[in-house]
């Protein structure tokens, strides 16, 4: 029998489960998608843009925008070692944050062969998220980048191929981090 | 403290990764309507939630494949999150799923869905209805006329539309939503008392 053959000659919700659709369509209608899943759809919608970037460019040691922050602090710790230690200069008092900015400059600017090489950054944090710490000042407020180790099951998370029977090994990748303690986007260091 | 590199936040508006606005603003159009869909199919907020997600993810890959001549985005998108769906479960083994014909069925014929939460008339639907027997109520509907109920009573979808995403003719899908309230309202009807 074909069902088609035979269409229902009535419509209408029956009365004695109007009231009871109508409590379930309520209900329903307050249900909305966890937050969390738009980070993973975002993540992994921005894989096949990744995969787009020649394979020459995506074997830069770094990426594009960290290299070219590091530079600039290279440059002022280079002015700053200029200024603080140079032929006809007096010694002035170094700032406080002095050492670690040179640290931090001599690694930033060391050769870029020293980092490994990585994949591009992934956004963690959400659209919303970001433009909360915009909004809240984070414009000038700085982000760190911090290599740790994730597992290696995260990268299905991060909408990223992951090999199941390498479950248990780590992976290296950096984590940009703002100060609120947001994770803003990782990478994976190869 | 490992090593970091310090350096400004780039002005960022309230917008996705570099790309993704359409994909943003699909998400935002659409996402609430594919989760309702899939979460008032399956009853499971994780189940739904990847259903959603393969949907999305489906899209960003291979966006051509949304032919806005054949339908809506909703209804390709909640088409994709149904597969998902039916492929979860398969895997999961936890649901035997009717085929196409089982609305040839008898009305009165036995459910031949496997369903986690079977309603307990005695238990939940004498006295007060509660929500949650009510939806055990829906869930405990075979799976196409689960999907039509849902489809069309609760996410007041149009019929076409409706039938795009069950993938099945209009006429199949009154039928399916007719025998959808038909069950319902029969398995919410409180059982005749035994005389003592």
């Amino acid at each position: 029998m074909n069902d088609t053959h035979h269409p229902p000659a009535e419509d209408a919700v029956p009365p004695e489960l109007a009231t009871t659709l109508a409590r379930l369509r309520n209900d329903l209608s307050e249900q909305h998608p966890p937050p969390m899943l738009w980070r993973r759809v975002a993540a992994a919608g921005a894989a096949p843009l990744r995969a787009a970037v020649p394979r020459a460019a995506a074997a830069r040691p770094a990426i594009a925008w960290p290299a070219w922050a590091g530079g600039a602090v290279a440059a002022l710790a280079a002015l700053l070692l200029v200024w603080a230690v140079g032929p006809g200069w007096a010694p002035g008092p170094r700032p406080p944050a002095t050492a670690l900015e040179l640290g931090t400059a001599s690694e930033s600017a060391s050769p870029v062969g020293r980092v490994p090489r990585a994949s591009g950054f992934v956004p963690v944090a959400s659209p919303e998220r970001f433009a909360e710490l915009w909004q809240g000042g984070a414009q000038a407020a700085p982000a760190w980048v911090v290599r740790t180790e994730l597992p290696r099951e995260r990268l299905a998370a991060l909408g990223l191929p992951y090999d199941p029977a390498r479950a248990g090994e780590p992976v290296h990748a950096e984590l940009l981090m703002h100060p609120s303690g947001d994770v803003l986007a990782v990478r994976l260091l190869r | 403290m490992l090593p970091f590199v310090p350096w400004t936040i780039r002005p960022r508006p309230a917008a996705p990764p570099a790309g993704l606005a359409w994909l943003d603003a699909a998400y935002r159009q659409e996402s609430d309507a594919v989760y309702r869909y899939a979460l008032a199919l399956c009853g499971d907020a994780a189940l739904a939630a990847d259903a959603t997600h393969e949907a999305f993810v489906a899209l960003a890959h291979a966006p051509e494949a949304f032919d806005p001549s054949r339908g809506s985005l909703g209804a390709y998108l909640a088409g994709i999150a149904r597969h998902a769906l039916l492929a979860a479960w398969r895997l999961r083994d936890r649901h035997v799923l009717l085929d196409d014909a089982a609305d040839d069925d008898d009305d009165q014929a036995p459910s031949r869905t496997v369903v986690d939460a079977a309603p307990d008339r005695e238990a939940t639907l004498i006295g007060e209805q509660r929500l949650e027997a009510l939806w055990a109520a829906v869930r405990a509907l075979p799976w196409p006329f689960r999907e039509a109920l849902v489809l069309v009573d609760l996410q007041e979808r149009p019929y076409a539309e409706a039938a795009q995403i069950a993938g099945i003719e209009l006429n199949t899908l009154r039928t399916r939503v007719h025998r959808a309230r038909q069950r319902l309202a029969q398995a919410l009807r409180p059982a005749p008392r035994s005389e003592p």
